[in-house]
C-alpha cells in the first residue's frame, strides 16, 4: 500500500505504528445510507485548516475517526452516537458498521480516553469498495 | 446535500451582530465527535454562549451551528442537568444565532431566528441534557459580583469584607475532610480583578508533605463540593441531616470523590468521613447564607468560577432567588440538632453589626451567653414584619453601635445563641 497522497504536504510519517486490520468490526457515524465518498473524508481532504503544526495534530487531521465495534465497546459507542444525535439530529443519523478489506489503509489507536477510537489512514488507492459494509443502524430507532 | 433554507436576511455584515455571536474566550468542548457537537464560551462582552452543530453542507463546504446566549445561571443549570438544550432553545427569550462557517473557518453567513423557524428534523431532542465531559480543575477560584454597583466595578468594603471572610471559611471547610492527608493548607487571596467585580482565591496545599499531593483530584473535589453546596444540598439536606427520604445521590458521589483522593494517596479514608463532611457542610451553608445576605442592594448576583490555565469553569451562580435557599438549609440543619429553642418571645439586649434592610436578615452581638459572664454570641437575626426598617431602632443600632432591647425567639446550641427571630 502506498500513502504518497497522504504525505504530500508533510514530513510527518502518519502511518508509522499503524497497521492493517481485516478481521475486526469498526463503526463510524455517517450521514448517508448507503454511504457516499463524503462520509469518508478527513478534515485534511475537506481543506479544514490545521489547529497546530505538531505531527500528532497533522496526522489526526489526515485520519478518519472510526471506533472498534466489539462486544466490549458496542454499547458505549452506540450511546455516544445517540448522545451526539440528541443535539444534532440533522447531521449524521446512521451508525455504519464495517470491516476493512485488503489495501484499504492502516489504523492507529489514538491516545484518548475513548479506548475504542482509531484514526484510519486511507491508502492512495482507497475506494468505498475497500469496505465490507455490515449494517446501518438508524439512530432514530434508538432514541 | 444542501442545507435547510433560512428566509431571513443574513446579518453577517450588520452592526452590532457581525461579531456578537462569536466565542472569543473560555471555549469548552462539551461534546465532540470529529467536529464540536456541543460547546460553550464567552463573547467579546463576556456573555455566555452555548452552541451546537446543526448540519454540514458537504457540497458547498460549510458547517452550520446554533449559537444561543444564556445567563450564567441557566448555563450552570444546564451543566447540572436541570435544564435541557431543547428547553433553552425553546425559551421565549432565546435568540438563536445561526452561524454558517466555511471549512476554512471563515464566516459565510449569520442569521437570527426564533425557535419555531428551526425545521423539525434539526430540533434537538427532549433528552438533550448536558453529557458528562472532561474539565480541567484548579485550586484557583473566582467570586464575581454582578449587577448594580458591581457592574461599575465598585463594591462596598464592608460587603466585600463579609464575602472574603465567608468564602475563605467555605474553602477551608471544603478541604477539612482532607486534613489527614494535607494538614496545613492555606487560603490565599489574590489581587482583585475587574469585570464586574471579582475576588480571587487560591488554595495552597503543603507540597512538602510525605504523601503525594494529588492536586488534580483535590481540585476536582473542591469544585464538586462547592457545586454540591450551591446546587444539590438543598434537595438532599433532609436525607443527610434528618434521615428522611431514600438516598442522597450527590452526597454519595461527593464521598466517592474523597475516596478517590485517599486511594490515590494510598491512605485509608477516615472511618468518620461522613460525619466530617456533614459538619463542614453546616459551616459552608452557614457562610453561604452570610454571603447571600448582602445580595440585592449593591449587587444582584454572584458567580463562582474555577479558574484553570486557559479557562474559567462556572460552578455556581447565586441570585436573589437563592437567598431563601441557604436559610431553608440551615433551618433543616438546626431542626436536626438538639438545639434549645424559646417557645415564646423573650426579652433580649442586642447590638446589630450587620443588617440587610431589604431581606431583614443580619447579625448581632448579644449580651453574654447563658450561664457565662464572659463570652458573647453573634447570632443571626431575622426581623419579622413588613414595616420598612430604614430609620428604625434596628438601623439605629447598626449605625450607632447602640444596644437595643428586643423581644425574640432564640435558638441556642449549648450556651451559644445561634439565631434570633425578632418580633418587630
Amino acid at each position: 500500500m502506498e500513502f504518497k497522497q497522504l504525505h504530500i504536504d508533510t514530513h510527518c510519517d502518519c502511518v508509522k505504528g499503524a497497521d492493517e486490520n481485516l478481521y475486526e468490526v469498526f463503526a463510524r457515524r455517517v450521514r448517508y445510507n448507503p454511504i457516499f465518498d463524503k462520509d469518508f473524508k478527513s478534515k485534511w481532504e475537506k481543506k479544514q485548516p490545521y489547529t497546530n503544526n505538531s505531527c500528532k495534530s497533522i496526522c489526526s487531521h489526515k485520519g478518519i475517526s472510526v471506533n472498534l465495534f466489539d462486544d466490549s465497546t458496542k454499547e458505549d459507542i452506540i450511546n455516544k452516537y445517540i448522545k451526539t444525535f440528541t443535539f444534532s439530529p440533522g447531521h449524521k443519523a446512521y451508525c455504519c458498521t464495517f470491516k476493512f478489506r485488503q489495501n484499504a489503509g492502516k489504523l492507529k489507536r489514538t491516545e484518548s480516553q475513548d479506548k475504542s477510537h482509531f484514526d484510519f489512514f486511507k491508502c492512495d488507492s482507497f475506494t468505498l469498495d475497500n469496505l465490507e459494509i455490515l449494517e446501518y443502524i438508524d439512530l432514530n430507532d434508538h432514541v | 446535500m444542501t442545507m435547510f433554507e433560512i428566509k431571513q436576511k443574513s446579518i453577517k455584515n450588520d452592526w452590532p451582530f457581525m461579531d456578537l455571536p462569536f466565542i472569543t474566550a473560555n471555549y469548552t468542548d462539551i461534546l465532540y465527535d470529529e467536529e464540536p457537537i456541543l460547546f460553550s464560551g464567552t463573547n467579546k462582552d463576556g456573555n455566555r454562549i452555548l452552541g451546537s452543530l446543526v448540519d454540514e453542507a458537504d457540497t458547498l463546504g460549510f458547517f452550520r451551528f446554533f449559537h444561543v446566549f444564556i445567563s450564567e445561571k441557566t448555563y450552570i443549570d444546564f451543566l447540572n442537568g436541570m435544564i435541557s438544550y431543547l428547553e433553552i432553545l425553546k425559551n421565549e427569550e432565546s435568540k438563536i444565532f445561526v452561524v454558517d462557517r466555511n471549512y476554512d473557518t471563515t464566516i459565510r453567513d449569520i442569521f437570527l431566528i426564533g425557535f419555531n423557524e428551526i425545521p423539525s428534523g434539526y430540533v434537538p431532542l427532549e433528552n438533550s441534557f448536558c453529557p458528562e465531559f472532561e474539565k480541567n480543575y484548579s485550586l484557583d477560584f473566582v467570586v464575581s459580583l454582578k449587577g448594580k454597583l458591581a457592574d461599575l466595578k465598585r463594591a462596598l468594603t464592608k460587603e466585600i469584607s463579609n464575602i472574603q471572610t465567608a468564602f475563605s471559611k467555605i474553602l477551608i471547610s471544603s478541604i477539612i475532610p482532607l486534613k489527614s492527608l494535607y494538614p496545613t493548607p492555606s487560603i490565599y487571596q489574590k489581587a482583585y480583578s475587574e469585570g464586574s467585580f471579582r475576588l480571587n482565591f487560591s488554595i495552597d496545599f503543603d507540597d512538602n508533605r510525605l504523601l503525594p499531593v494529588n492536586k488534580e483530584y483535590a481540585s476536582q473535589y473542591v469544585s464538586k463540593y462547592l457545586e454540591y453546596c450551591m446546587s444539590y444540598l438543598h434537595d438532599e439536606v433532609n436525607v443527610i441531616f434528618k434521615g428522611e427520604g431514600i438516598k442522597a445521590k450527590n452526597f454519595e458521589i461527593l464521598k466517592e470523590n474523597l475516596k478517590t483522593i485517599y486511594d490515590s494517596s494510598s491512605a485509608s479514608l477516615p472511618e468518620n468521613i461522613e460525619e466530617i463532611v456533614k459538619e463542614e457542610l453546616v459551616v459552608s451553608a452557614d457562610n453561604f447564607e452570610k454571603i447571600t445576605e448582602n445580595m440585592g442592594t449593591n449587587f444582584t448576583g454572584m458567580e463562582f468560577l474555577n479558574k484553570s490555565v486557559d479557562n474559567e469553569n462556572p460552578i455556581g451562580f447565586l441570585d436573589d432567588k437563592c437567598k431563601s435557599y441557604f436559610t431553608e438549609i440551615m433551618k433543616v440543619i438546626e431542626e436536626s440538632k438538639v438545639y434549645d429553642k424559646d417557645n415564646e418571645p423573650k426579652d433580649y439586649s442586642i447590638c446589630i453589626y450587620n443588617l440587610n434592610t431589604k431581606t431583614r436578615k443580619g447579625n448581632a452581638h448579644i449580651i453574654y451567653n447563658v450561664g457565662s459572664d464572659k463570652e458573647m454570641s453573634q447570632p443571626k437575626i431575622d426581623i419579622t414584619g413588613n414595616e420598612p426598617l430604614d430609620n428604625s431602632k434596628f438601623t439605629e443600632s447598626l449605625h450607632l453601635n447602640k444596644w437595643i432591647d428586643i423581644k425574640a425567639k432564640a435558638t441556642r446550641k449549648g450556651s451559644k445563641f445561634i439565631r434570633l427571630i425578632i418580633m418587630e
